[in-house]
């Protein structure tokens, strides 16, 4: 909402990357080479044999490659973002993970999200359950005008009930105020964005 | 402690009950007197009047002398007796409307005749007496009060004990007490009440337990795992709403406490449902929805009649902690709708419309007040807060129409004072106190009529105390005078 | 932390003024009053006032920006501050002067002090015993610990036996319930024997609430039964002592 424009363009940016990575979509691991039929001094086989020993090998470094990109794209999806003291606007040093996160979010369509608010132990109980709603709604906010659907998300808030970090002091505080990033649906249905 | 009164000249008040300005050299005169510590002094003032005059100014900390003869007791029964009387000699401490006379003449024994001649020696003003009747396996107490100034019997009652060592006895004492109470002043006791409460318990969970208003009788009452918060009592003391996390979203619950059995308020949009409040009808449910698509509100449910969602008031500000007026024409709530970071009480009618401030808010003092709770007596609402933007917390009060006048409870450094809730006899407040780091560490009672605090629970991680209203119906009176 | 700032101009001493001046309208009213009905005494007026001293020592006084908007009352610490720790001790509630020590069943008496007034409190107005008060009969009530008491007498002072007639009427002052910031004026004479006849009594000035007249009435009559006033003293003049007598009942902390 700061930046529509930006986002504008980001959006389209995203969009032809998304469809790019559609196109390449990592095929299937290729099925282990069958053993070769005999053990003879045959060079076409045995080179055979080390073609489909290789692009194995390649399939598997290709997929753990993949893998690793998933488990990248899961922590970011779940990285905390933090807020200042009673204030639930996005900070700006917050903003690049977030946008990170919309282009997962993009790239994942059918990842829901749980936004958990959280708050530091200072203030009112009661006003804390409504500050980490608010800071929910806040990151909600962004996604929603970043081009996500909001319906891929439900928000909550915990107030101050379940601290990060378990101490009494500014660092401790500035850890619990918070939100979480829950994967409630599509938790195996991560895709990396596209490359550029 | 008491230091003398800085008086300021005559003038500097605007009081409205002050009289005209004719008076003024008479104020002189007396304005003096009230800034002494020393003694009072005589003052010679030029004029006649052929007598005394005299005024005798009673304050709501007045407590008169109160005695209870030893409870009388079938033989082998003495101990329930004496069992009974320190319970109720106990609750008439607590009352703070007494002060309890402990030594008694050695000729009074239990059960004696009541010698008013005898009492009024000793300094007393009322007497209780009580005797427990055993017939077959009903045993009964039965109890008087007696003016023993005006020599006469103020009120009798008769109460069923139940076994003595289940919290039913103690909380049939209480109720004696509470009767006794309200022969002698004509006001309502708390004794037979319960205190409901947020525990903090493994895992960073709460569960709700329950005590009695003497600090007896402590107990869990919820088994969610969770995080169970604001707990409620409804108007007949039967049932708690409250907040409970146990289906991964916060919604509201009802307990039942006779069979144990809970449910839940439907959540028919999303949004966290919280901070649940009965009205007076003990029917309707007032709650506040937040973060729900960037609106939020509060809202009424009929759980009696299980339909009924009604949007009491809704925008993109946050509402929050709905109470209701004993007569149910209106609820304080509190807000942020002034600005984020200073909420503020407010009241409106209890069908939602235009809302009035009712803390002190000053645009550049940033106050911050939470947690209001309307009294029994419906004149005052507490709630508390901080004035300033840094500081603790303190428990307030306001006088619904006066709210520019408030009444701090609880002295600047004990520390923070947080989540007030009346009891019954809308003079005591239940609250929990701590440091500030972390939860509170106690429970305490604080009388707002003489100041007068003493400890309820301690040692535990305690939030969102709610004073039951009174439970002495609940005890089975035998009958009523 | 100092976060409370207090009026400096706190009003919680308001209504003590306000007494104050008001009782003193009433003085003056009964004066002009007294004037115009009964024989002219040849008295000279005294007025007597003790008053608790209702406000403490406030820890921290702070200037407020704008001193006639807010207003904010601190606890009383004449009760005592909460306790800083939580001590589950058997619960002993503050004004709870130690009881009357053992009495005996004989009535002795003790030091005539007049009216207990609650310890931190201003100290019972002994200024100048009379010579001849009389030794009291019975012991001082020692009811109520929180009673403001405000006298105004003629020709000499009586403290004693004006905290005799205080105590009386406290001990039988039963406040009507919910009843608050009102006050009732009585007239009546106190005879010799330290009895009142009923017919005697006359309201002076009413409360408005019909309840708080007719307790008021109803402890008068209380007073002068039971020997709970004593006789008058022999150097008070005339058969009786003529009285005017004030009920008042403070409001919310007021």
């Amino acid at each position: 909402m700061h930046f529509p424009r930006l986002f504008m363009v980001a959006a389209v940016i995203s969009a032809v990357s998304v469809s790019a990575c559609r196109r390449d979509a990592p095929e299937p691991p290729a099925p282990p080479p069958p053993p070769p039929a005999q053990a003879g001094p045959d060079m076409d086989s045995l080179r055979a044999y080390q073609d489909s020993v290789a692009r194995a090998q390649e399939a598997a470094r290709a997929e753990a490659e993949r893998q690793r990109r998933v488990e990248a794209a899961r922590a970011t999806l779940t990285a905390m973002v933090n807020f200042d003291y009673d204030d639930s606007s996005i900070r700006s040093d917050m903003e690049p993970i977030l946008r990170q996160k919309v282009e997962i979010l993009r790239a994942s369509p059918n990842v829901r999200l749980r936004l958990e608010g959280h708050t530091d132990e200072r203030g009112s109980g009661e006003y804390n359950l409504a500050l980490g709603s608010r800071r929910a709604q806040s990151v909600l906010n962004f996604f929603r005008d970043s081009g996500i659907s909001e319906n891929r998300f439900e928000t909550t808030s915990y107030g101050e009930e379940r601290p990060l970090v378990n101490r009494s002091d500014e660092a401790a505080w500035a850890q619990n105020r918070r939100v979480e990033f829950a994967i409630i649906a599509g938790n195996d249905q991560i895709n990396p964005p596209g490359q550029d | 402690m008491i230091g003398p009164r800085i008086s300021p000249g005559p003038g500097s008040h605007s009081s409205p009950r002050r009289a005209a300005g004719a008076l003024a050299a008479f104020v002189a005169v007396a304005l003096p007197l009230l800034s002494l510590a020393a003694p009072a002094k005589a003052q010679v003032v030029e004029d006649r009047f052929p007598g005394v005059s005299l005024e005798l100014i009673s304050e709501g900390t007045r407590a008169l002398p109160f005695a209870i003869q030893p409870f009388a007791a079938p033989p082998g029964r003495e101990d329930l007796a004496q069992r009974a009387e320190n319970i109720a000699a106990r609750n008439l401490r607590y009352s703070n409307r007494f002060q309890v006379l402990d030594s008694l003449p050695s000729s009074i024994t239990r059960g004696s005749e009541v010698d008013y001649a005898l009492w009024d020696q000793v300094g007393a003003a009322f007497l209780l007496t009580g005797r427990i009747e055993v017939s077959g396996n009903r045993v009964e107490l039965v109890t008087e009060v007696h003016d023993v100034i005006y020599r006469e019997r103020r009120g009798q009652g008769r109460f069923a004990l139940p076994g003595v060592d289940t919290p039913e006895f103690r909380m049939a004492v209480h109720a004696a007490s509470d009767a006794a109470v309200e022969w002698a002043t004509g006001e309502p006791g708390m004794a037979a009440s319960r205190i409901v409460f947020s525990r903090l318990g493994e895992g960073g969970n709460r569960e709700l337990w329950v005590v009695d208003s003497d600090g007896e009788n402590l107990r869990r009452l919820t088994n969610h795992g969770n995080l169970a918060l604001t707990p409620a009592w409804s108007p007949d003391g039967r049932r708690i709403a409250f907040t409970s996390f146990v289906s991964g979203l916060p919604r509201i619950y009802e307990l039942d406490l006779a069979t144990n059995r809970e449910r839940q308020v439907p959540a028919p949009r999303s949004g966290d449902y919280i901070t649940p409040a009965y009205a007076p009808d003990g029917q309707t449910l007032a709650f506040a929805i937040t973060g729900s698509s960037g609106r939020s509100g509060l809202y009424t449910y009929n759980i009696g009649r299980e339909c009924c969602f009604t949007t009491l008031i809704e925008s993109r500000n946050e509402d929050l902690s709905p109470t209701f007026s004993p007569d149910g024409r209106r609820i304080a709530f509190m807000s942020n709708r002034l600005g984020v970071g200073a909420p503020q009480i407010y009241l409106m009618p209890a069908g939602g419309g235009q809302a009035e401030i009712l803390s002190p808010y000053r645009f550049d003092r940033r106050g911050y007040y939470s947690s209001p709770d309307w009294s029994p007596r419906g004149d005052r609402v507490a709630y508390y807060g901080r004035i300033d933007r840094i500081g603790w917390h303190q428990i307030l009060i306001s006088e619904v129409g006066r709210g520019n006048r408030i009444l701090q409870l609880t002295p600047n450094q004990s520390g923070n004072n947080e989540d007030p809730s009346w009891a019954p006899d809308g003079r005591h407040l239940v609250f929990t106190n701590g440091s500030g780091r972390g939860g509170a560490t106690s429970l305490r009672i604080v009388d707002a009529v003489t100041g007068n605090t003493r400890t309820l629970v301690s040692g535990m991680d305690v939030k969102y105390p709610d004073w039951s209203p009174s439970l002495a119906r609940l005890v089975t009176a035998v009958d009523d005078r | 932390m100092t976060g409370w700032n207090r009026n400096p101009n706190r009003p919680d001493r308001g209504p003590v003024v306000a007494s104050v001046t008001l009782h003193v309208a009433v003085i003056v009213g009964a004066l002009v009053l007294h004037h115009l009905t009964f024989a002219p005494a040849e008295f000279v007026a005294y007025e007597i006032n003790i008053v608790s001293m209702a406000d403490p020592d406030l820890p921290e006084e702070i200037a407020l920006p704008d001193p006639d908007e807010l207003v904010v009352e601190i606890p009383d610490p004449d009760p005592p501050a909460p306790e800083p720790e939580p001590e589950p001790a058997p619960p002993q509630p503050r004004p709870d002067p130690v009881p009357p020590p053992q009495p005996a069943p004989t009535r002795e008496p003790p030091p005539p002090d007049p009216p207990r007034v609650d310890p931190p409190r201003q100290p019972p107005p002994a200024q100048r015993p009379p010579p001849s008060d009389p030794p009291p009969e019975r012991p001082e009530t020692p009811a109520n610990v929180d009673i403001n008491v405000r006298m105004a007498g003629l020709q000499r002072d009586y403290p004693a036996y004006y905290g005799r007639i205080l105590a009386a009427m406290s001990a039988c002052w039963r406040s009507p319930p919910g009843v608050e910031g009102v006050s009732s004026t009585l007239r009546f004479e106190i005879e010799r024997d330290g009895t009142i006849r009923a017919r005697s009594i006359e309201p002076f000035r009413r409360s408005g609430n019909g309840v708080f007249d007719l307790r008021a009435v109803q402890a008068v009559e209380c007073a002068g039964e039971n020997q709970r006033i004593p006789p008058l003293p022999d150097d008070i003049p005339g058969d009786r002592l003529p009285v005017q007598f004030t009920f008042t009942t403070t409001g919310f902390r007021e």
